[in-house]
C-alpha cells in the first residue's frame, strides 16, 4: 500500500500574514496550525505549539505516546495550500501502522471542515508532473 | 555586508591563519628533526623524505584553504552553471551558461576568454597542457629539478615539493568526492539575479513582487537546510534538537552568497521536496506555477549541500587518503 502524506487544499481560513513594509514578519498559516493542534489534541494526540518555519510556513510536532509525527502547514495563498505529514517514529523501524492511523485521522479532520476544500492527496514530494491527486491518503 | 559572505570570509581568514600556523609548525618540526641529521650522510636521504612528508601535510591544509576561498567566491555562479536545469529555469539568454558565453560575467582568471580561445584554436589548449605538465613536473617531482648545493636549501626544496604534492592530493580528493565542477571553475566570480527585476516580471509577477524577488536574500532568511531543522537527536542522546549553531551554520544552511530572493526560492524548490512555494511582495510564489522541476535524491544531496560542506568532505577524503597512503607505505605519518 502506497501512502500519500501530502495534502493540497484551498483554504477558507482568513489570511493571517503579518507584514512590516515589504518584509513578511509572520508567514501565513498559523491559524490553520492552531486549528489542527486543537483538533488533534481532541483525538488524543499530544501536539506542540505551532513552530514558525518562515518560508516553509508552520510546523507541528505530534506525539502518540513517545512516538513522534510531524506536520508542516504551507500557505502560498488561499488557492494553494499544503499539509505535509512525516513519520518520525524511528529512523530504523518506523511505526507505519501509527502513521497510517494518523493519516486517516487527518483525512477525517479535513473532510469534516468545509474550510479545507477541495482536497487532493499526493505522494511524498507533492504535486509533480504526471502525478494526479487522489481523494484519500492510501493507494490500494 | 551580508551575514553569509561574512561567515565565509571569516572561515577563510581563520583557515588562512591556521594554514600559516600549520606551515610554520611543520617547517619547525622538519628543521628540528633535520638539524641533527644533516651531518650524517647515511640518514640524510631519509631526512629529506621526512621533510617532504611534512610538506605534504601542509599542502593538504593549503589545498583546503584555496578550495574554500574559490568556493566562497563562486558558489552561486557554480550552482547555476553546473545546474542542468538552469537553462530551463531561466528566461531566454539569462542562464548562467548563456551569460558565460556572452562574456558578461565578471570572471576571475579570464576563464571566459580561455574557453573562447580554446574553441577558436584547440591546439593552443594542447600546448598549454604540455607546458602546464612541465610546470607540474617541476612542482611535484623531486628529480625534475637539480639538487640544491646546501643541505638546508635541499630541505626547503623538498618541503615545497611536498606541499605541492599535498595540495594535489587534496584537489584529487575534492575532484572525486567534493566537487569536480567547483574545482574546475574555481576563481569564477559570482553571478546572480540580484536587481534583475525584468526576469521576475517575465515570470509573470507584478512590479512590487518582482522588485522584492530581485532583492538580496536576507542573512536572516531561512535558507534551505541540508539536515532538516525538525531533526531531533536520538533518545539516548536526550532527544532534543541539534545545536542551533550547527543547524544555521555555513555547513548546514544553504543560502549561496549573492543570491536574490527569487534565486533562493528557485534553488530551495529544486532541492527540498517539502518546499512548494511561499509569498513575495504580496503575491504567491509557486514552483508549480513557474513550471520548475525538482531534483531527484542525488541532485538534492549534491545541490542541497552548502559549498563549505562539499569542500570539507573533499578535504577530509583527501587527507584520509594521503594518511592511509603513508601508513601503508610504512613511512612516517603526519
Amino acid at each position: 500500500m502506497t501512502l500519500r502524506p501530502v495534502v493540497e487544499f484551498r483554504s477558507g481560513f482568513p489570511d493571517d500574514t503579518v507584514e512590516d513594509d515589504d518584509e513578511i514578519v509572520q508567514w501565513p498559516g498559523r491559524n490553520i496550525a492552531e486549528f489542527l493542534k486543537a483538533t488533534l489534541e481532541s483525538l488524543g494526540y499530544r501536539v506542540s505549539e505551532p513552530v514558525h518555519a518562515h518560508e516553509h510556513g508552520w510546523e507541528l510536532d505530534i506525539w502518540r505516546g513517545n512516538k513522534r509525527l510531524w506536520l508542516q502547514i504551507s500557505v502560498l495563498d488561499a488557492e494553494e495550500c499544503y499539509l505535509t505529514a512525516e513519520n518520525k517514529t524511528s529512523w530504523l523501524w518506523p511505526d507505519v501502522k501509527l502513521f497510517r492511523a494518523f493519516l486517516s485521522d487527518l483525512q477525517q479532520i479535513l473532510e469534516a471542515d468545509s474550510r479545507f476544500s477541495p482536497i487532493g492527496w499526493y505522494p511524498k514530494g507533492g504535486p509533480t508532473r504526471g502525478v494526479a491527486p487522489t481523494s484519500g491518503p492510501f493507494d490500494a | 555586508m551580508r551575514h553569509g559572505v561574512k561567515l565565509l570570509e571569516e572561515s577563510g581568514d581563520r583557515a588562512a591563519a591556521a594554514l600559516s600556523d600549520a606551515t610554520r609548525q611543520m617547517r619547525g618540526q622538519g628543521g628540528e628533526a633535520l638539524q641533527h641529521a644533516g651531518e650524517k650522510p647515511a640518514i640524510r636521504a631519509v631526512a629529506v623524505d621526512a621533510v617532504r612528508d611534512i610538506g605534504r601535510g601542509a599542502g593538504v591544509v593549503r589545498g583546503g584553504v584555496h578550495a574554500v576561498e574559490g568556493l566562497a567566491d563562486s558558489a552561486n555562479f557554480i550552482n547555476r552553471l553546473t545546474d542542468p536545469l538552469d537553462g530551463l529555469k531561466s528566461p531566454p539568454g539569462q542562464s548562467a551558461a548563456a551569460q558565460l558565453g556572452r562574456g558578461i560575467v565578471n570572471l576571475g582568471g579570464g576563464v571566459a576568454d580561455y574557453i573562447q580561445k580554446g574553441v577558436d584554436d584547440p591546439s593552443s589548449v594542447v600546448r598549454d597542457i604540455r607546458e602546464k605538465g612541465q610546470e607540474w613536473r617541476r612542482d611535484l617531482d623531486p628529480s625534475a629539478t637539480p639538487v640544491e648545493p646546501t643541505f638546508n636549501a635541499e630541505l626547503g626544496r623538498n618541503f615545497n615539493i611536498g606541499q605541492n604534492q599535498g595540495e594535489l592530493a587534496f584537489n584529487v580528493g575534492s575532484l572525486v568526492l567534493g566537487g569536480p565542477a567547483a574545482k574546475a571553475v574555481k576563481g569564477v566570480a559570482e553571478v546572480s539575479n540580484l536587481g534583475n527585476v525584468e526576469r521576475y516580471v517575465a515570470q509573470g509577477f507584478g512590479p512590487r513582487a518582482a522588485a522584492r524577488l530581485a532583492e538580496p536574500y536576507p542573512a536572516t532568511g531561512m535558507g534551505s537546510h541540508f539536515i532538516s531543522r525538525d531533526t531531533k537527536l536520538p533518545s539516548f542522546l536526550g532527544g532534543g534538537p541539534l545545536p542551533q549553531s550547527y543547524m544555521d551554520g555555513p555547513f548546514n544552511k544553504l543560502a549561496p552568497p549573492g543570491s536574490s530572493i527569487g534565486d533562493m526560492y528557485e534553488l530551495h524548490f529544486a532541492v527540498d521536496p517539502r518546499f512548494y512555494g511561499t509569498r513575495a511582495g504580496g503575491e504567491r510564489w509557486s514552483g508549480r506555477d513557474l513550471g520548475l522541476p525538482r531534483y531527484g535524491p542525488l541532485g538534492q544531496l549534491w545541490y542541497g549541500s552548502p559549498a563549505p560542506l562539499k569542500a570539507r568532505i573533499g578535504g577530509l577524503g583527501a587527507a584520509t587518503g594521503n594518511g592511509l597512503h603513508d601508513s601503508e607505505g610504512g613511512e612516517s605519518g603526519w
